[in-house]
């Protein structure tokens, strides 16, 4: 049991201290309970072939073939057609659509697909961008209330109760209360909540593709543009773009090779540099100082760059942002290679409220930033079609079209899984593995992509905080919290139980995420409940909704992430647009769950 | 008791024709019968998903892992190196490069090993004028033979040893398999090497040719003459002079030369075009928008080896993404800058407009794209480099530290220091923790379709088990070989699952057969080791056809073999493996 306590001190300090990532210490709490001899190895192992783990990676699978058979890409497409006739209408619409499609699909995932139409949208309504997107993230953490499948923590404390009790929460048992808190939920932002969004005005045009200045203005390139002028005499003259070892020796990315006769704006690494070029380049004062003393080349430092040097027929700039699940998080800039894959140069990055601009080759990218990338349209428009990224930035949204029978084909599958949770027919683990198989033998998705839609550091860590969990039970160690902490709470009355673990679920999820405040929590409810005498269901559901009252920080929950970099919001404002959100949720579940549903 | 029976017959019956079918991927196919088990109750529904977490499962994940993590660490490259300097003589070769590749395929995955191994014996053809034909089938068997030596060596070999600890015995250890494994694979080895590889038909495979594809014939070299429509136009216009299927991939003008030009490139009079093409488009696009061919062979070798850009041949594996996409849907250049010039399938060179045809496992694709970006993108890609040159590496080596690491975490579990998978885990994050594998590469060299079908088929197996039906085959089986000795029954069972195994997975037959093996040893009274041990070998032993082993499939491409191609040396081989396989068992674990 000492050890346990150890152990969870240890886990909290690598995951908020180290900022470890979540994945790597679900394997190091694997290996700790194994080495220590709390569990054994069957025991430790277990947790990652429970019905949860399985349950969720079937939905991701799921909610892939929805995404990939264009199910949500049409949901897009119609809120965009829709909304934005006033700021109070356009917010109302995002954020019931938002709400709606998380009810089946995870939040971040929901976020991520409503966030193009979303932006889109704001440009058409005179909207701020950081006006409606901080909602559609709210909105979808609401609606992942709305039913059992809406976000992991439900499922986390579904099996929590099967596993106690032999009886599972229904499809719809979380539907009444998600139900009250979506409408409420909207309703308070509406009323009072839009009151306190940021107008982070990024000026309504800065997002259009014909004055790019006041996008450039924002992430303040201008300050780091030079020109260079190449001497006959340089040791510049004559070698390729790539041979110079501009970007590798001094961090320097040369935006364009300006010549009389043929200006080059969006050069490739092979272009040639000649004698007489002008080099518009981006980097570090000192850096190109040097540069320009090694190589020969005349500095001039430009004012207003801009318009008419970069801003060339059919070349845009752009922002994006990285995708949940992207294959470049983690890697460095330089790494990914863009001019050469994408014909695309990135100019910025945006990060915490803040750009970043000199030596980007060697900035590793993080999920939430969003880049600032220049290159011809039609590329622009292209990497907005694929996965790579999504762009955030004025033009159409382009989404792939899909043929109708794929839709309507994912659409029935979706349909099946539910009737089937519904009626009692499967338990939530065999729906939703057999929707997956079914979305994979029906080709609304191939059997790769349904491996790549599985957030597999989630599965991994879901699996792992699993088996201290249930070294937590066995050891205990539950039953000495429950009785330590809770036992004068329950003398006062159930709902200061209720609240206590409400709280606790809110203040883990804040500091870690909504999922990790669900697995360890789902144990202590059902111990509180059989020491109490209250029932789990309750209990279980106040996990659920706590862990989702993570509107104040950007880290409790993905979606809040995700809006970070497009919405240019920092953390202050997370707290501020959250902090009445939050409370609001406190009372209405806690008045909801002591008086309606019953202890 | 019987309704249950009939139902896990047909769920078995059902899943050996999908497996067959091939249209549904194993993986894909596991989870229908392990949904249908379930379902009818065969399997409770709590244990349903236990598949997921069993010890097997966890170790063939860690296993994995580690085998990227020996990959990268540079080890595996030093050794093949030391193969280049191989004689001409064939059965020199073939000795080398199987006997290598089945020593790595002991501690790595099959898979693993081949795909480390195939590039190395293209190029000891492609130098030395053997026919890939000899060397590939060879090499794809050993690395089949090597997983026969250790437990970490081959998924069954771990199911085996997690069925022993079922039967309320310790399980096997990391090299309790070696006796019988080594003599096997030993004798395997130099059966293939010695006799083998001349029963192999010669083809014409993709690998065999010097310049695969003799891209030149392909290219094309066209001026465009002052009246052109194309004279000032850009690149992208191409498509408004009329539906031509060319592609450009790249301009000399003057002494310049422009390597994977852009849309938005304006084309000018006097600009040589280096475009691939047939000669169909190629002749309606030298009339629509007059030009005039011109001979400049050259230009067309330095736009495809200049120094940005490179050729590079890659072999698609099962696991791809790209299987079942076309290069147009899966957007290969826009999203990995990749070109795509040519793919052969079967020893043949497809025809026709190839943006639009879908890729099959083991399709070879020749694709030009920026130097020094190919090994990254082929590991997104699930594509194996076919050849070594041009791809470049991308990493520090740390070869002591990743031999050290591996060799501790074997020998931890060897001593029974630490159970298996705990061992093979902790190796594996020590494995990232030195950064030898970056954490985003994690989650990408668990090949997840072997652990989904694992973790499906695991249940299956135990609700044979529980409803009976193991035990109704073991009667059946035993009642022709029952009055007979023991060992009879052995040969039977190991010559049943080779045979299993040359049409199904070769880890889903080592599900299916355990239960068979111990009830058939519980029937006779004798200790159910030694049938254990034959499944272990039988389920290895897919020598027969290329569907049986995803190491067969991957070779027929390159080396350009035929269905029919494979009993050939196969066939005798089963023979070797049974007249040495039996008296090794025998003799290590008796009756």
């Amino acid at each position: 049991m000492i050890f346990l306590t150890v152990l969870l001190a240890a886990v909290l300090f690598l995951l908020l201290a180290l900022r470890v990532s979540a994945d790597l210490v679900a394997v190091f709490i694997v290996l700790a309970l194994i080495f220590s001899g709390t569990l054994t190895v069957e025991e430790t192992f277990a947790g990652f072939g429970s019905p949860v783990v399985v349950a969720i990676a079937a939905l991701f699978i799921v909610s892939g073939g929805l995404y990939h058979a264009g199910v949500a890409g049409l949901i897009g497409r119609q809120l965009a057609r829709f909304g934005g006739k006033g700021e109070l209408r356009t917010l109302v619409i995002v954020m019931a659509v938002g709400a709606l499609l998380s009810s089946v699909i995870t939040n971040v995932a929901a976020t991520a697909i409503l966030l193009p139409a979303v932006i889109t949208l704001s440009l058409r309504s005179k909207t701020a961008p950081s006006r409606l997107l901080l909602p559609l993230s709210y909105a979808t953490i609401l609606g992942g209330t709305l039913t059992l499948v809406g976000s992991q923590p439900n499922i986390i404390a579904s099996s929590a109760l099967e596993a106690a009790e032999g009886r599972h929460l229904g499809f719809f048992a979380l539907t009444p209360v998600g139900l009250l808190l979506t409408v409420l939920g909207i309703g308070f932002m509406a009323l009072v909540g839009i009151r306190l969004l940021p107008v982070r005005q990024r000026d309504d045009k800065a997002r259009c593709a014909e004055s790019l200045e006041n996008l450039a203005s924002i992430y303040r390139l201008d300050e780091r543009l030079f020109e260079l002028t190449v001497r006959a005499e340089a040791p510049l003259a004559g070698k390729t773009l790539s041979e110079s070892e501009l970007g590798q020796r001094f961090g320097i990315n040369v935006i364009a090779i300006v010549r009389p006769a043929q200006p080059s704006f969006c050069p490739s690494c092979g272009d040639l540099i000649r004698a007489g070029d002008r080099l518009i380049v981006q980097g570090r004062e000192g850096d190109v100082e040097a540069a320009a003393r090694d190589f020969g080349l005349d500095l001039f430092r430009r004012d207003n760059l801009f318009p008419e040097e970069i801003l060339s027929r059919g070349i845009g700039v752009a922002e994006v942002v990285l995708p949940p699940r992207s294959p470049y998080v983690g890697k460095k800039l330089g790494d990914i290679q863009m001019r050469e894959r994408l014909g695309l140069t990135a100019l910025a990055i945006w990060r915490g409220g803040k750009p970043i601009r000199a030596r980007l080759g060697e900035e590793t990218l993080q999920f939430g930033d969003a880049l600032l990338v220049r290159g011809p349209w039609a590329r622009i428009r292209q990497i907005a079609s694929s996965e790579e990224f999504i762009l955030v930035s004025g033009t159409e949204v382009v989404e792939r079209q899909e043929p109708r029978g794929k839709m309507l084909l994912a659409g029935a599958v979706l349909a099946a899984m539910v009737v089937s949770v519904v009626s009692g027919a499967l338990t939530l683990p065999m729906a939703a593995l057999g929707a997956a198989a079914l979305m994979v033998v029906t080709r609304c998705l191939g059997p790769a992509d349904a491996y790549r839609a599985i957030e597999w550091r989630m599965i991994i860590m879901i699996g792992g905080f699993l088996s201290l969990g249930t070294a937590m039970v066995k050891t205990g160690l539950i039953e000495a919290f429950v009785g330590a902490a809770f036992a004068p709470l329950s003398q006062a009355g159930g709902v200061f139980v209720l609240a206590a673990i409400f709280l606790l679920s809110t203040a883990i999820a804040l500091v870690t995420s909504n999922i990790t405040a669900a697995v360890l929590l789902a144990p202590v409810a059902v111990q509180a409940a059989s020491s109490f005498g209250l029932d789990p269901g309750t209990l279980l559901i106040c996990v659920v909704l706590g862990a989702s009252n993570g509107f104040m920080s950007p880290v409790a929950q993905q979606a809040n992430l995700l809006v970070m970099g497009p919405g240019n919001y920092v953390t202050r404002d997370y707290i501020r647009a959250g902090l009445g959100l939050s409370l609001l949720v406190f009372a209405v579940s806690l008045v909801y769950l002591s008086l309606l549903r019953g202890l | 008791m019987i309704y249950q029976q009939v139902v896990i017959f047909a769920t078995l019956a059902l899943t050996l024709v999908l497996f067959l079918w091939g249209r549904w991927r194993y993986d894909v196919v596991a989870v229908i019968a392990l949904l249908i088990v379930t379902f009818t109750g065969l399997v409770p529904a709590g244990e349903a998903f236990a598949g997921f977490g069993h010890p097997a499962v966890i170790t063939v994940a860690a296993v994995l892992i580690l085998s990227r993590g020996l990959m990268n660490s540079g080890l595996i490259d030093g050794i093949t190196n030391l193969l280049s300097r191989l004689g001409r003589s064939t059965s020199t070769q073939v000795a080398a490069l199987t006997g290598i590749t089945a020593f790595f395929s002991m501690f790595m995955n099959n898979v693993g090993a081949i795909a480390v191994m195939l590039p190395v014996a293209v190029e000891i053809s492609r130098k030395n004028g053997t026919s890939p034909s000899c060397l590939l089938m060879p090499i794809a068997f050993g690395s089949l033979l090597g997983g026969l030596v250790t437990m970490i060596g081959t998924p069954p070999n771990i199911i085996i040893a997690m069925a022993r600890a079922e039967t309320g015995r310790p399980a096997f250890g990391m090299f309790d398999f070696s006796p019988v494994g080594f003599g096997v694979a030993a004798a395997g080895v130099a059966f293939v090497s010695l006799v083998g590889w001349r029963l192999i038909p010669q083809r014409k495979g993709q690998a065999s040719q010097e310049e695969i594809f003799h891209v030149e014939d392909y290219l094309t070299e066209v001026r465009i003459t002052p009246d052109s429509p194309l004279a000032g136009a850009r690149l992208s216009d191409l498509r408004k002079i009329g539906d031509i299927e060319v592609n450009v991939l790249g301009i000399g003008r003057g002494k310049r030369k422009i390597v994977a030009p852009r849309a938005g490139e304006t084309l000018e009079e006097g600009d040589i075009l280096v475009v691939e093409a047939d000669s169909d488009s190629l002749e309606s696009f030298l009339r629509t928008a007059r030009l005039e061919l011109a001979e400049d062979k050259k230009l067309g070798r330095d736009i495809l080896g200049s120094e940005e850009m490179a050729l590079n041949e890659a072999v698609v594996m099962a696991n791809s993404p790209l299987v079942g996409n076309t290069a147009f849907g899966f957007n290969l250049r826009r999203r990995y800058g990749l070109n795509l010039l040519a793919v052969a399938r079967k020893g043949s060179r497809l025809k026709g407009r190839l943006a639009v045809v879908p890729f099959r496992t083991g399709d070879i694709l020749l694709l030009s794209g920026p130097r020094g970006t190919f090994v990254e993108t082929y590991q997104r890609l699930g594509c194996i480099p076919l050849v070594r040159r041009n791809i470049g590496f991308g990493r520090p080596r740390h070869v002591m530290l990743g031999g050290a690491i591996f060799l501790a975490g074997i020998a931890a579990a060897a001593v029974g220091l630490l159970p298996v998978q705990t061992a093979l885990i902790s190796a594996a994050v020590a494995m990232v923790f030195v950064n030898l594998i970056p954490v985003r590469q994690l989650y990408d060299s668990v090949n997840w379709s072997v652990i989904v079908l694992l973790g499906a088929m695991i249940p299956v197996g135990r609700a044979l088990e529980t409803t009976g039906g193991a035990e109704a085959v073991g009667h059946l089986i035993l009642r022709l070989t029952g009055h007979m000795p023991a060992a009879v029954s052995l040969v039977v069972l190991l010559v049943g699952t080779m045979w299993i195994s040359d049409v199904i997975n070769n880890a889903a037959t080592a599900v299916l057969m355990a239960p068979i093996a111990k009830t058939m040893a519980v029937e006779l009274g004798v200790c159910p080791d030694p049938f254990l041990m034959a499944v272990a070998v039988g389920a290895s032993c897919a020598f027969l056809t290329p569907i049986g082993h995803q190491s067969n499939t991957l070779v027929m491409g390159p080396a350009g073999y035929r269905f029919g191609d494979y009993w050939r040396m196969g066939l005798p081989l089963d023979i070797i493996v049974i007249v040495t396989a039996v008296p090794l068992i025998l003799w290590r674990w008796p009756l």
